[in-house]
């Protein structure tokens, strides 16, 4: 049986997104079979930062009301064949989601898949409950910055009481992932570091991300940032996607900037 | 060395195209169509001076080529 | 050859009656999953039912085993215990007590404690979080949230975002920058004594 990730993080526009295509993605370039799932009924988006949108015909809605059969609505990624996508559906009626169908759908999916990433709506209301609520284990995206600390704080409090898997007595693994960190900012003392990060979250740290402006051109394209070697935000969700995969990798120290001589050139023609 | 200033066209015109087609068929796929609830309202209250109204539930269909609108009126049985 | 050290959180108890045991950890649970537990039985094993109750609750356990134990001195408590033995101790000891809630998890924003009795938090109180307290109170790590209490003291350290309240009265918060500080009621006037200085924890 595969494992069942939630992508949580309680505020909107952190980067959860573009985490759960990118880590699918890199499990997928590490051979394993995945899935990423849309759970943001009635916003979907992970169709575009996968550049998918042109091939959606059925959603998760649709499967799970038994219209279509999971193959027929599973797409398959043009970059990875490992990689299998599942889109949201675009009514916005929250209260088509039923925990004993999301729990079938789950089941089935981890039947064919060794990872099965979900990718959970903002918020903590009805959906975010939903996604959660058979999850093995949750990535936790925050941004370096009070509001998005606090929300993901909240969230991880409700999963630690929610999910199934601690109604059972077990607990939900999480992993806490800090997005856009700018290094500069750090260093000047104008933003939070990780460490106080880690200190009120109190959840292990599975990756650093650095701010890139590739992030955008990424989306803009439909080719997720991981496949582009040269960013510094691919290299991240590269590590990140290996150790999820239960490799060994060093915390590159990206708060510290590198102020080589060669870096201040390309400084000066940005 | 790379040169930055010769760099690839900008990524923003994909992204509008992509956008723009996507966007075409939400819109497509979604029941409701702009002012839908200030013209649920008016028409509520247009039959209400007739005949007693419980609920009304308007939905565009699009069948092909033809786009309809339907108008589900549900009467309160004390009138 | 590639080695590591680290420490690891033992909680030794002897058994007499595994379904006493079992009710113990159940309740207890959330305290101990992270311990090694170390069982002293008359007989040679547990028996096959608790092994898998251990099991289905992923717990670590030994049985009959003697484990190396640290020496510590008996000077300033705070300075010369490593801080897992602390908490570990203070569990046990505290058991025997009627009213008193210890409890080890953070509490997370959105999370409220409301008690009645004294309670002993061993981590700390995220912005966002609330506990009403009936009783005394210690926490035993910084302070982000809000308190109201009204018992005959609370020990705690608070950040400036927290937003602390003893009988009715809202405390400043900078004068309870220090490590551990007592706040109690005296002659109707509050009193802060800081118990402990900022200390570099081993």
């Amino acid at each position: 049986m595969g494992v069942v990730i939630a992508v949580i993080s309680g505020k909107g526009g952190v980067g959860k997104t573009t985490t759960t295509a990118n880590v699918g993605l890199g499990v997928a370039l590490n051979n394993h079979k995945c899935v990423v799932v849309d759970f943001d009924i009635g916003q979907r988006n992970l169709d575009m930062i996968l550049g998918l949108e042109n091939r959606v015909v059925f959603d998760m809605i649709q499967v799970m009301e038994e219209e279509v059969g999971l193959k027929q609505a599973l797409i398959k990624s043009k970059i990875n064949e490992n990689l299998y996508f599942l889109a949201a559906s675009q009514t916005k009626d929250k209260s088509v989601l039923h925990s004993d169908k999301i729990k079938k759908l789950i089941n089935s999916l981890s039947e064919e898949f060794d990872y099965v990433i979900l990718d959970a709506p903002a918020g903590i209301e009805s959906g975010y409950e939903h996604t959660i609520e058979f999850a093995d284990r949750a990535i936790i995206v925050v941004n370096p910055e009070v509001s998005s600390i606090r929300d993901a704080d909240r969230a991880i409090g409700i999963l630690d009481s929610k999910s199934q898997r601690v109604k059972d007595g077990k607990e939900v693994m999480k992993y806490l992932i800090i997005n856009r960190i700018d290094a500069k900012m750090v260093q000047n003392g104008e933003m939070l570091t990780s460490e106080d990060i880690l200190d009120i979250l109190s959840i292990p740290l599975i990756g650093k991300i650095p701010e890139d402006k590739g992030i955008i051109e990424a989306s803009n394209q439909g080719k997720p940032i991981i496949m582009d070697k040269n960013s510094s935000a691919g290299q991240a969700y590269e590590r990140i996607a290996s150790r999820l995969c239960g490799n060994q990798i060093e915390m590159h120290d990206i708060e510290v900037a590198d102020t080589s001589f060669f870096e201040k050139i390309k400084e000066m023609f940005k | 060395m790379m040169f930055p200033w010769f760099k690839k066209k900008g990524s923003a015109k994909t992204a509008k195209d992509r956008l723009t087609i996507a966007i075409m068929s939400d819109r497509q796929n979604t029941n409701s169509f702009p002012f839908m609830d200030e013209m649920k309202a008016e028409i509520i209250e247009v039959v209400k001076k007739y005949i007693g109204v419980k609920a009304i539930e308007i939905k565009k269909e699009v069948d092909g080529e033809v786009e309809a609108l339907s108008i589900d009126v549900q009467l309160d049985k004390k009138d | 050859m590639k080695t590591r050290q680290y420490s690891v959180k033992v909680f030794e108890t002897t058994i007499s009656d595994e379904n006493k045991f079992i009710s113990f950890f159940d309740a207890n649970y959330k305290l101990f999953k992270e311990h090694l537990i170390l069982i002293k039985t008359d007989k040679k094993d547990i028996s096959e039912n608790l092994k898998r109750y251990l099991n289905d609750k992923e717990l670590k356990y030994l049985v009959n085993r003697e484990l190396p134990k640290r020496q510590s001195s008996s000077k300033n408590r705070y300075n010369s215990y490593p801080r897992e033995e602390f908490q570990k101790k203070e569990i046990e000891v505290e058991k025997k007590r009627e009213n008193l809630k210890v409890l080890d998890s953070l509490l997370r924003s959105g999370q409220e404690l409301n008690i009645d009795g004294d309670l002993l938090l061993l981590n700390r109180v995220n912005s966002g979080a609330t506990i009403n307290i009936n009783g005394n109170l210690i926490i035993t790590q910084i302070v982000d949230g809000d308190i109201r209490c009204n018992g005959n003291f609370m020990m705690l350290k608070a950040s400036p975002k927290a937003n602390i309240v003893f009988h009715e009265v809202e405390v400043d918060n900078s004068y309870l920058k220090e490590r551990l500080n007592r706040v109690e009621l005296k002659n109707n006037e509050i009193i802060i004594t800081p118990v402990l200085k900022e200390t570099n924890w081993a």
